[in-house]
C-alpha cells in the first residue's frame, strides 16, 4: 500500500474544466486525479497522471435529482477504499457533492484537505465548500464578495483562469 | 459572422431567438450556430456539438459571440478577449437552477461581456454590443498562493 503526496479531486463538466485550469497555474503535477465519470474525462484518462472515478451520488431523472440509498452505500464504499488505497498527504477539491464524502475519508487517513470554490460562486457559497469547510485546511474563494460567506479559513488569491 | 453558442446542453429559447431575428435580416445578423442538444433547427447554418479546436476557431472568426453563461465558454472568451454577450441559462428557459446567473452579471459588472438576461431584447443587446469596447482586467493566479501553502 502506498501513500501518495497529491491528489486532485473533481467533478466533470466544469469542475473539472476549473480543475484542468487550476493545473495549468502550479508546478507540482498531482499523482492522481479523482472525478465522476463524464464524456470529458476519456481525454484526460490518455494524459500521464492517473485518473480513478467514483460514481455519482445521485440519480438524476432530467432535471430531477433523486438520492439514492443502493447509489449513496456504493459510492461511499468505493471512496472509501480509494481514499484507503491513496492515502494522500495533501488534497486539492474543486467540488462538486460528488468529492466530498472523498474528502472526509481522506482527512480520516491523514490529508490536509484544500478546497478551492467553483467560479460560478460569486456571492453565494456551494454547499459543497460548506460541507468541506470544517475539515479543511484552507478554502479558496475566487471572488472576494464571497469571503464573508466563510470563517477565518477562507482566503481570497485571484482565480484559475 | 455572429456565432451563437450553447455548449453540450439545450437553449432552445435563445436559438430560437436568433432565428428570428435571422429571418427578418440575415445580412445584418449572419448568425452560426452550435446548438447543443437542442431540438429547434434554426435556418442559419449550425452544427449540433464542436470540438474544443474547433469552437476556438469559430469564436475566434466571429464578429461577437453570444453564449451561454457557463464557466468554459466564459474561460474561453475571456482568454480570447472576444467581444461577447453572455445570456445565462434560467429556470424559466427550462433549466434546473439558475446557477449561471450570478456569473454572468459579475462578467457584465466587470466590462468583459455585454448581460443579456431576457432573449426578447437580444436584437438591441447586439446593436450596443457592436459599438462598446469591452476590457478584460487581470486577477492574480490562485495556484500561485495554493502552491506556497502547499510546500509548508
Amino acid at each position: 500500500m502506498s501513500s501518495v503526496q497529491f491528489v486532485l479531486v473533481t467533478d466533470r463538466g466544469g469542475h473539472l474544466h476549473n480543475a484542468q485550469m487550476l493545473l495549468e497555474q502550479i508546478s507540482q503535477k498531482p499523482d492522481a486525479i479523482v472525478t465522476t465519470y463524464g464524456p470529458d474525462i476519456d481525454s484526460l484518462a490518455q494524459g500521464q497522471i492517473p485518473v480513478y472515478s467514483v460514481p455519482h451520488l445521485f440519480n438524476w431523472f432530467g432535471k430531477l435529482r433523486i438520492l439514492n440509498p443502493v447509489r449513496l452505500a456504493w459510492h461511499f464504499w468505493t471512496s472509501l477504499l480509494l481514499a484507503w488505497k491513496l492515502r494522500p498527504r495533501r488534497v486539492v477539491s474543486l467540488g462538486a457533492s460528488n468529492v466530498v464524502p472523498f474528502c472526509f475519508w481522506a482527512k480520516l487517513f491523514g490529508a490536509k484537505i484544500y478546497h478551492v470554490e467553483c467560479m460560478n460562486q460569486v456571492k453565494s457559497p456551494s454547499i459543497t465548500g460548506r460541507m468541506l469547510y470544517p475539515i479543511c485546511q484552507e478554502l479558496y474563494v475566487q471572488w472576494e464578495e464571497l469571503l464573508p460567506q466563510f470563517g477565518p479559513k477562507a482566503k481570497y488569491a485571484g482565480w484559475v483562469l | 459572422m455572429i456565432f451563437v453558442t450553447v455548449s453540450t446542453g439545450h437553449f432552445d429559447p435563445l436559438i430560437e431567438q436568433c432565428d428570428r431575428i435571422y429571418r427578418r435580416d440575415p445580412l445584418k445578423f449572419p448568425f452560426y450556430g452550435q446548438i447543443g442538444s437542442g431540438v429547434h433547427i434554426p435556418k442559419f447554418s449550425h452544427q449540433k456539438m464542436m470540438a474544443p479546436d474547433e469552437l476556438n476557431s469559430y469564436m475566434e472568426r466571429a464578429e461577437l459571440v453570444i453564449s451561454h453563461g457557463g464557466t468554459g465558454m466564459l474561460s474561453r472568451l475571456y482568454r480570447l478577449k472576444k467581444k461577447a454577450i453572455v445570456i445565462p441559462k434560467q429556470i424559466r428557459y427550462g433549466e434546473a437552477n439558475d446557477g449561471q446567473v450570478e456569473l454572468a452579471v459579475k462578467w457584465a459588472e466587470l466590462g468583459m461581456a455585454v448581460l443579456c438576461m431576457d432573449v426578447n431584447e437580444l436584437e438591441q443587446k447586439i446593436e450596443f454590443c457592436r459599438q462598446s469596447a469591452l476590457s478584460f482586467p487581470d486577477f492574480p493566479k490562485l495556484g500561485d498562493s495554493l502552491q506556497k501553502d502547499f510546500s509548508l
